[in-house]
C-alpha cells in the first residue's frame, strides 16, 4: 500500500493537497495554503539537486583519484584518538605531579606546611608595613619564667632521652600556669597545672614501652634545612607578635563583655561565662572534638586486643571467665604498697570532692567545667597509682566512654533545650532559689552544661587509662 | 605584649617546629606541646595584664579575659590531641617496636613508577597501561 502511495502522490502530488495544506495550517495558522506540483519551474532547489547529482557522478568516474585523498585523510586523528591521548595526558602528568609534591616523607609535608605559613603572613606585612614601634621590654618578674620557659624548651629539644624530654615539656608547662598567674589568669593556670600533670602521667604509661633513647639519625643537611624552617618561623612570630600588639586600633570586644558577665551570664567569673554562655557553641564543638580525640585514642591503642583475648579465650576452652591477662606485679593486690594505697583511699574523696567544687563554684570563683573534670581524672590517676587500671575501672563504677557519651549528651541536650521553649539555642536560665541550709544561691543551666563538660573531660581521662593502661597481653601482629 | 614575651613566643614556635619536623613521634609530640605552649603566650599576651576577671566591686582593672577563655580551650585541647598522638606512637610501636614515621609507602611507589615513566616516555605507550 505505501509503495503503491509513493508512486501515484510521486506522479500525482496535487493528490495530497489537502493533507498538506491542514499539516501546515496545524502548525503555523497564519501560513498561506501551499500546494504540491510535480514541476515548479527552474529555481534553486533544482539547480542544488543537479549540482548534487553531477558532483556525485565526477566522483563515481574518478574513483581511484577521490580513494587515494580519502586514505591520506585516515592520517588526521579523529576525535575518539585526540580523547585517549587527552586522557593519558592527565594521567601521566598527574602520577608525576604526585611523584614529586606527595613524596610520602612527613617532615617534608610539614616542612613546607609550616614554611609557607611562616613566610605567607611576612609577605602579607610586608605588603603593607607599619612599625608600630617596639612595646615596652617587659616586666621584671616575666624574665625568670621566660627564661625557665626557653630552658625547658631547649632541653626538651636537644636531650636523648624520652623519659626527660617529657618531664622538660612538663615544666615548661609549669611554667606557662606561672605567667598565667601573672597575668591575672587563674582558670588558666589551675588549668595548665592539672593537664601537664596528666599529661605527664599519660606519657609516661606510653613512654615505658619505647626505647629510652632515641637514636642519632639525620645528616648535617638534613638538621640544617630544619633549623632554618624553624627559625624562620620563630621570625614571623616575633614580628607578628609585635606588630599585632601595637596595631589596634578598636577597643577590644571584652570590655562589653565584662560590662555584660554578671547581668546577662549571671555569673562573676567572667572567663567561665565566656566559655559555658557567650562563646558556648565553641565549647560545644571543643568537647566534640575532646570525645573524638580520645575515642580514636582508644581505638587506635586496643584495635587487636580483643581479638587476641578471644583467642586466648579459645585456646583456654572457652567459658566466660574473664581472660587472665599477664599483668604487670602492681595490680597484685598481695604486691600493693600499703602505705600508698591507704594515702590514696583517703585522697581519691578529697580530690574528688575538690573537682565537685571548682566545677560549682566555677561560674563565680576560679573553676569551671575543665578544670574540675582534670581534676578529679588526677584523682583517678592517683587510683592508677595504687592499684593499677583495675583499681580504675572498680572505683570509675562507668565505663569510660559512658561517662564521655553521657557529658556530650548533657551540654548537647542543655545547648538544645531552649529550642523548646521558643529560645535560640544555648539561652540560659537562671533562677534564684533560697535553700534551708545553704542560703540563697543561684541555679542557672549554664552550671547543667558545665556540668556536661565535667563530665567529658572525666572520661576523656579515663579514656586514657583505659587506652593505655595496664593489662596487655602482648599483641604482635 | 612585651619584648621579653614576645621572644619567649618566638623561641617556643621555632624549636617546637624543630621537633615537629622530625620522624620520632615522641619528638613530634612534644614539639606540638611546646608550640601550643608558645600559641598560649601570643594569646594571653595579647590581652592586657591586669587583676583576675571575677567580678566583685566593679569591673574596672581586669585582665582580658576573651584571650584567657580561648587559651583555656587551647589547653584542653592539646591535652586530647597529645592523647591521641600518644596512642599512635603506641600503635607505631605495637607494630613495628618503633615510633618513627616511615616514608609511606603508597607515595614512595608513585614517585617511582613516574619516575620510570618518564624515561620510558619515547616509546608509545600501549593500552594496557591505562587502568
Amino acid at each position: 500500500v505505501l509503495a503503491v502511495g509513493t508512486l501515484v502522490l510521486g506522479v500525482a502530488p496535487q493528490l495530497a493537497d489537502r493533507l498538506a495544506d491542514a499539516a501546515v495550517r496545524s502548525l503555523d495558522p497564519t501560513a498561506t495554503s501551499v500546494h504540491l506540483e510535480l514541476w515548479h519551474g527552474l529555481n534553486a532547489p533544482l539547480a542544488l539537486s543537479a549540482v548534487t547529482i553531477t558532483v556525485g557522478l565526477i566522483l563515481a568516474l574518478g574513483d581511484r583519484a577521490v580513494q587515494r585523498v580519502v586514505s591520506a585523510g585516515s592520517g588526521v586523528p579523529d576525535g575518539a584518538a585526540i580523547y585517549l591521548g587527552m586522557l593519558r595526558g592527565v594521567g601521566s602528568t598527574s602520577r608525576r605531579t604526585t611523584g614529586l609534591v606527595q613524596n610520602g616523607s612527613l617532615p617534608i609535608y610539614s616542612g613546607v606546611i609550616l614554611a609557607t605559613a611562616a613566610v605567607l603572613p611576612l609577605v602579607a606585612l610586608a605588603s603593607d608595613w607599619r612599625w608600630p614601634g617596639w612595646p615596652r621590654f617587659g616586666e621584671k618578674e616575666d624574665v625568670p619564667i621566660a627564661l625557665a620557659l626557653v630552658l625547658a624548651a631547649l632541653a626538651a629539644a636537644t636531650i636523648r632521652r624520652r623519659f626527660s624530654a617529657a618531664l622538660f615539656l612538663g615544666a615548661a608547662g609549669y611554667a606557662m600556669s606561672a605567667l598565667f598567674v601573672l597575668y591575672g589568669a587563674p582558670d588558666l593556670a589551675l588549668t595548665q597545672v592539672t593537664v601537664e600533670t596528666l599529661t605527664t602521667v599519660v606519657f609516661v604509661l606510653v613512654l615505658r614501652r619505647l626505647p629510652d633513647r632515641f637514636e642519632r639519625q639525620s645528616s648535617p643537611q638534613r638538621r640544617a634545612v630544619r633549623v632554618a624552617v624553624s627559625a624562620l618561623i620563630g621570625a614571623t612570630v616575633f614580628v607578628f607578635a609585635i606588630v599585632s600588639s601595637g596595631s589596634r586600633t578598636a577597643p577590644p570586644v571584652s570590655d562589653e563583655i565584662i560590662q555584660r558577665s554578671v547581668p546577662d551570664g549571671h555569673g562573676r567569673n567572667i572567663v567561665n561565662v565566656i566559655l559555658v554562655d557567650f562563646r558556648g557553641f565553641d565549647t560545644l564543638g571543643e568537647i566534640t572534638v575532646l570525645t573524638v580525640a580520645s575515642i580514636g585514642a582508644v581505638a587506635l591503642a586496643r584495635v587487636g586486643l580483643r581479638a587476641a583475648a578471644e583467642r586466648a579465650q579459645q585456646a583456654a576452652g572457652g567459658g566466660r571467665t574473664r581472660i587472665r591477662a599477664k599483668r604487670q606485679g602492681d595490680t597484685d593486690p598481695v604486691q600493693k604498697i600499703v602505705f600508698v594505697d591507704v594515702s590514696v583511699q583517703v585522697i581519691f574523696y578529697v580530690v574528688l570532692m575538690m573537682s565537685l567544687w571548682l566545677l560549682f563554684a566555677g561560674h563565680n570563683q576560679p573553676g569551671g567545667g575543665f578544670v574540675g573534670g582534670l581534676l578529679a581524672g588526677s584523682a583517678f590517676a592517683l587510683r592508677y597509682i595504687a592499684g593499677g587500671i583495675h583499681e580504675v575501672r572498680r572505683h570509675a563504677r562507668f565505663r569510660p566512654w559512658t561517662v564521655l557519651g553521657a557529658g556530650v549528651l548533657l551540654a548537647a541536650g542543655t545547648a538544645l533545650a531552649p529550642l523548646l521553649a521558643g529560645d535560640s539555642v544555648l539561652e540560659v536560665a537562671y533562677k534564684s532559689v533560697t535553700l534551708p541550709a545553704v542560703g540563697k544561691m543561684g541555679l542557672s543551666s549554664a552550671l547543667l552544661f558545665d556540668f556536661g563538660v565535667y563530665l567529658t573531660v572525666v572520661g576523656v581521662v579515663l579514656m586514657a587509662f583505659e587506652a593505655f593502661g595496664d593489662d596487655t597481653t602482648e599483641v604482635t601482629e | 605584649m612585651t619584648v621579653v614575651l614576645a621572644a619567649t613566643a618566638a623561641i617556643l614556635f621555632a624549636v617546637g617546629t624543630y621537633l615537629i619536623l622530625q620522624r620520632k613521634l615522641s619528638r613530634i609530640i612534644i614539639g606540638l606541646g611546646l608550640l601550643t605552649h608558645g600559641a598560649n603566650v601570643l594569646l594571653i599576651t595579647s590581652g592586657r595584664r591586669g587583676d583576675p576577671p571575677i567580678v566583685r566591686n566593679g569591673t574596672e582593672g581586669f585582665s582580658d579575659p576573651l584571650p584567657q577563655a580561648l587559651a583555656l580551650t587551647a589547653i584542653v585541647i592539646t591535652f586530647a590531641v597529645t592523647t591521641l598522638l600518644l596512642a599512635l606512637a603506641y600503635r607505631s610501636w605495637l607494630l613495628t617496636r618503633d615510633d618513627e614515621v616511615e616514608d609511606d609507602v603508597g607515595d614512595r611507589a608513585i614517585a617511582r613508577e613516574s619516575a620510570a615513566e618518564d624515561f620510558a616516555d619515547d616509546e608509545p605507550s600501549t593500552e594496557g597501561t591505562e587502568r
